[in-house]
């Protein structure tokens, strides 16, 4: 039944393609020197001006008449290809783009397609260029993407330091966070300040945050979309950096020249090994400790011309461990984060594309505690095994239709818990699993009506399905759990869950090459992540939805004007959108972690709604020695919930009225690079105590808060500067035929980068808290306010070497 | 576990800074609070403050002037309805009030401390009984508060020691077996009071305790344990940040051999475990900047606090190890 759906959309979709003469230019687009894939690089028929960018596997397909043509490709950083064709049959042509740099290191003014920004239909998306993320002030010397889209508009910091992301007035959990495809649950190490990225081993990325497109789904608010370096095609290199709080190695090479390549990633940091001064050998701690580390490798293969197969993996842990000798007391946490995905490219004619993915997508959290004869674990997780087939059908130089299917088997461990005292067990004997289902099929259809409309229409079929084993326990009116359960057999289906997600963007170009925008989107989201504290910590619950939590529905209207200046040296923007949140969940007030044992998660959870509007003003400089960006963005994000301060309206925690950001990135000289970034944001929303009283039988301070997040920390700001020496890439030598002196390039290149961050030292807030001491009776009680700032002024260094 | 890596989040961040820092808070209007007792065969007490300004400033004077005087508050046990009088510490003679102390279980410093003043009732018929759901009327500067709770039947314990501590000599816990009745939801707290004197230190001949303490996490319920029957160990509470000699060092927490340990174990109805839940939370995270800030569930209609029916269980143990 779904596919006679399928097969019918497509015959109404492409049947106009026939009524003409018309033959396919078709092939992948490559970097000449290493044999990397480029991914969204233009190709286009000079002559016609139709065109179009490689999809993400450096695949192009173009249909037009018969002729005589020009075939260009450009692609940023790269010359031009340019080739005559004599077009008459089908055919494949695959581009091989040489590096800018010439010799000497020096970048050449680059040329970009014209009004690439103007003339999409995508909305609220924006890749960043991985060389020129490299340049920019780098926290501790980690260079993070994270950090990076942060500084655009619409996108807001988690935090002082923090990896953490809000889009549009969206939660952290709304994020779809993709690494080669595979789902990244937590992308966060140390609490946040780093994320789980190396960008080493990173090739593009992507972010949509607004207009996303049919064939992502499963979240509402944004889709942050990271591929991974294929490895080198030609030869064997090595780079890597030795920094401050962390080094990394990245090796790659061909397996077999020219049909395949691996690359391999590792990082580790050695905190652990900094702070080992600071604790004394023989003091009781020693052996407490804290480090992560990640690897990432990828490893593909060209089978033919018309297939090909990716295999992609990432693991990532943290680890803190803490021994006391006093107390008798150690324990162990590890936590992170694993994904493996196969991918199979599959041509089955020119214009029609196949990629088939395989994923697993897991991850975990423990807590293992020994004191004396008692030992407990703690453990929670998510384990997702993905299925999903896309195919891009090229039906005309202008006009591309994707559709596909995607199914998911989650399984989600709440929370665990087992304990031992001596011989003696204890906690809950079998670990709480849930199971679902979550499955899509879409279809969307981008094509051109006349010189001026373009339109992205599409629409995602999702279901949900929560099936057994599982037991439902149950609460009576006064929150005590009773002696009636419900129970479910393996496989036995407990909710389904449909939703239709229509999805629509279009453009209209301007005879001055400007561009209005505009788009809707309808999301639904089956998976949650609710945190019981104050801020991110890797103990955030992720769980589905289930007969009491219901899916997550976004919907966003945004509407966009885009403007280039002086032939495409500067880009600007100005996009509005307004955002509709429902189903969003919060823990019920005073919930406690140990209430999530032996219960349901979701009994302690309490349901609500929230909206986002706001505007973001975006102006960048892409060429030239001076590049760099300014993102403004004025927004106000609510949320409503029945049973959180008597159902008043309240200000949603990442709530941020102005959010500014300036990148600047400067060549000095062919060896010298220098970077700024500077962030204003309105204060962190807070909630204050308002009053107190003294309850006298228990000799207590009891605290009577404010209105939920009703007031307001100080503004944050703050400016970080960097600086890229590059070593000289080449020496003299004597050529021994002629006797004249030559210059060649050096074996092994590297760099330094050195960043300071926080220059003007701002104690910025990363946190308010209050605290009483002293006592009542003897007239000592002092309450204070107290403000926490985490980073003063911190420089760092790194070198980065390339062979 | 959540703290434990909040500290260890803290700890990492060696580079962090902090200082104080003065907040401009709205005026917000005056509120009144009850903390309201009914035991079994005690006198009910009520006493009835305001809520001041967080940062407003506190002193002899102002805390005399937290306590509401004359109001009007009656208990109604269902069958018949008390006035409660209003009694306070000015105008009672030192030599009563240490009597009054161990019946309130409020210190006697405590009680002369400042003007302290309660409203209770020394009718026999008035005092608490098990089985019985009271209402609480308090009517007060134009305000009307009222509340509803039940006093459980008490549950007692099969049996009660003293443990030493592991590696321990000379300090340990108080250990007790019990049996929870078949009931789902019974919810406990548990106090204990040292009631013999310091014979060494800077407080030697003072009462070790001078009322009964409730420790952190004192308070429970039979979630895990229903029907069950079990042993289970206390560690020695101290009296919010009111310092004895022993809340700080190696014996901090531990009672010590030669101890007299009255426990007192109250059996209280859902409302108040919400409401004390709560309000250890609130105690445990004050100071910490990672709670989520919550207000109390009090059960309390028209103001805050709580009031509690508390079917108390009494039992003493010497310890000896």
């Amino acid at each position: 039944m779904k596919h006679n759906v399928l097969v019918v959309l497509l015959i109404v979709f492409v049947l106009p393609v026939f009524a003409q003469n018309k033959y396919t230019l078709s092939g992948y687009v490559k970097d000449a020197k290493t044999g990397e894939l480029l991914i969204g690089a233009e190709v286009y028929i000079k002559e016609l001006m139709k065109g179009q960018s490689t999809n993400n596997y450096g695949f192009y397909s173009i249909t037009v008449p018969e002729g005589k043509y020009t075939l260009v490709s450009q692609y940023f950083g790269f010359d031009d290809f340019n080739q005559s064709i004599q077009l008459n049959r089908d055919q494949r042509i695959n581009i091989e783009l040489g590096f800018y740099l010439d010799t000497l290191g020096e970048v050449v003014v680059e040329s970009e397609r014209k009004d690439q920004n103007t003339t999409g239909t995508q909305m609220g998306t924006i890749e960043l260029d991985m060389t020129k993320i490299k340049t920019l002030p780098a926290f501790m010397g980690e260079v993070d993407i994270l950090k990076t889209i942060q500084l655009l508009p619409g996108v807001q910091s988690g935090g002082e330091g923090n990896t953490g992301f809000y889009v549009r007035g969206g939660g952290p959990d709304q994020n779809l966070i993709l690494l080669d495809e595979a789902t990244v649950y937590n992308a966060s190490h140390l609490f946040g300040f780093f994320s789980v990225f190396n960008a080493d081993a990173i090739k593009k990325v992507n972010l949509i945050k607004g207009g996303m497109p049919a064939n992502y789904g499963g979240r509402l608010s944004s889709v942050l979309d990271i591929t991974m370096n294929d490895g080198n095609y030609k030869e064997y290199h090595a780079n890597g950096g030795i920094g401050v709080i962390a080094s990394r190695l990245t090796v790659e090479g061909p397996i077999k020249k020219d049909t395949a390549s691996f690359i391999v990633s590792g990082r580790r940091t050695y905190i652990d090994v900094l702070t080992k001064p600071f604790v004394n050998d023989s003091a009781s701690a020693a052996g407490s400790g804290y480090y992560f580390y990640d690897l990432t490798a990828k490893a593909n293969w060209r089978i033919s011309d018309k297939d090909r197969l990716f295999l992609s993996g990432y693991f990532g842990r943290d680890v803190f461990t803490f021994n006391n000798d006093n107390l008798g007391l150690n324990f162990r946490v590890p936590w992170g984060n694993a994904t493996a995905s196969l991918r199979w490219n599959h041509l089955f004619n020119d214009r029609l594309f196949l990629n088939t993915t395989a994923i697993f997508s897991d991850y975990k959290f423990a807590f293992e505690a020994e004191q004396s004869q008692f030992k407990f674990k703690l453990s929670s997780g998510i384990r997702d095994y993905n299925l999903k087939t896309d195919f891009t059908w090229f039906a005309g130089s202008n006009h591309k239709v994707k559709f596909g299917v995607n199914y998911i088997y989650h399984t989600f461990t709440p929370s665990s818990f087992s304990g031992s005292s001596g011989d003696q067990e204890f906690g809950t004997a079998e670990i709480t699993r849930i199971k679902a289902n979550e499955g899509a099929i879409y279809i969307l259809d981008e094509f051109e009506i006349g010189e001026r409309i373009k339109i992205n229409a599409g629409a995602r079929l999702s279901a949900f399905q929560h099936i057994g084993p599982f037991t439902r326990y149950y609460k009576n009116e006064t929150s005590q759990l009773t002696d009636s359960t419900r129970t479910w057999g393996k496989g036995e289906s407990i909710i389904v869950y449909p939703g239709f997600e229509p999805r629509f963007s279009a453009r209209y170009l301007f005879a001055d090459q400007s561009s209005f925008k505009l788009g809707f989107t309808h999301n639904y989201q089956y998976v949650h992540l609710a945190s019981i504290s104050a801020i991110s910590l890797p103990t955030d619950l992720w769980f589905p939805s289930s007969e009491l939590v219901k899916p997550q529905i976004g919907t966003q209207y945004s509407i966009g004007y885009f403007k280039n200046f002086k032939e495409n040296t500067f880009e600007t923007s100005v996009e509005l959108y307004y955002k509709k949140l429902r189903n969003l969940i919060e823990y019920k007030q005073n919930a406690q972690p140990e209430d999530n044992v032996a219960d349901n998660v979701d009994n302690q959870l309490t349901f609500g709604d929230g909206y986002s509007y706001g505007a973001e003003f975006f102006l960048k400089k892409k060429m030239g020695d001076w590049t760099g960006w300014i993102g403004y963005t004025w927004s106000r994000t609510m949320r409503q919930f029945d049973a959180i301060d008597q159902g008043n309206e309240f200000s949603a925690k990442y709530d941020r009225r102005h959010d500014l950001s300036v990148v600047l990135s400067y060549d000095i000289s062919k060896r010298v690079n220098v970077g700024a970034a500077f962030v204003y944001a309105s204060g962190n929303t807070i909630t204050l105590p308002y009053s107190r009283y003294f309850d006298f039988t228990e000799s207590a301070l009891v605290t009577v808060w404010g209105p939920r997040n009703g007031d307001r920390m100080p503004a944050y700001h703050r400016a970080d500067i960097s600086c890229t020496i590059k070593g000289k890439h080449e020496k003299k030598y004597i050529d021994a035929e002629t006797g004249e002196t030559k210059m060649k390039p050096k074996r092994i290149k590297s760099n330094w980068n050195i960043s300071v961050y926080n220059l003007y030292n701002r104690a910025n807030p990363y946190f308010i808290y209050f605290d009483n001491e002293g006592d009542l009776n003897s007239g000592t009680l002092d309450l204070g306010a107290y403000q926490v700032s985490l980073f003063p002024i911190l420089p760092s260094v790194t070198w980065n070497f390339e062979f | 576990m959540k703290r434990l890596l909040q500290l260890s989040l803290l700890a990492l961040l060696f580079v962090a800074c902090e200082k104080e820092i003065q907040i401009e808070l709205p005026d917000v209007p005056i509120e009144l609070v009850i903390e309201g007792i009914v035991d079994i065969n005690r006198p009910p007490l009520v006493i009835l403050t305001r809520t001041q300004g967080y940062f407003d400033p506190i002193d002899e004077n102002t805390i005399n002037g937290l306590f509401v005087n004359g109001a009007s508050v009656t208990l109604d046990n269902g069958s018949q309805t008390h006035d409660l009088i209003e009694i306070c510490t000015s105008s009672i003679p030192d030599s009563v009030l240490a009597a009054i102390s161990g019946t309130v279980g409020i210190s006697a410093e405590d009680l002369q401390a400042f003007n302290y003043c309660v409203y209770t009732s020394l009718d026999p018929a008035s005092f608490g009984e098990a089985g019985k759901t009271y209402q609480l009327n308090v009517q007060a500067e134009g305000k009307t508060l009222t509340a509803e709770t039940k006093i459980p039947e008490p549950v007692y314990f099969d049996s009660i020691w003293y443990e030493l501590g592991t590696n321990q000599d000379s300090l340990g816990f108080v250990w007790v077996d019990m049996k929870d009745p078949d009931t789902i939801g019974n919810s406990y707290r548990w106090f204990a009071q040292r009631i013999n004197h310091y014979t060494y230190g800077p407080q030697v001949g003072e009462m070790k305790d001078k009322q009964m303490i409730a420790p952190l996490g004192s308070i429970f319920d039979d979630k895990f344990f229903n029907g069950q029957k079990f042993e289970f160990a206390y560690n020695r509470g101290e009296l919010g940040n009111n310092e004895n000699q022993d809340d700080e060092g190696p014996e901090e927490r531990f009672f010590k051999n030669g101890d007299t340990v009255v426990v007192q174990f109250v059996s209280i109805d859902r409302p108040n475990f919400f409401y004390f839940r709560s309000l250890e939370d609130q105690i445990a995270t004050n100071g910490s900047p990672f709670a989520s800030p919550g207000n109390l569930e009090s059960n309390i209609n028209g103001g805050y606090g709580v009031f509690s029916g508390y079917g108390s269980a009494y039992d003493t143990v010497v310890c000896t190890p």
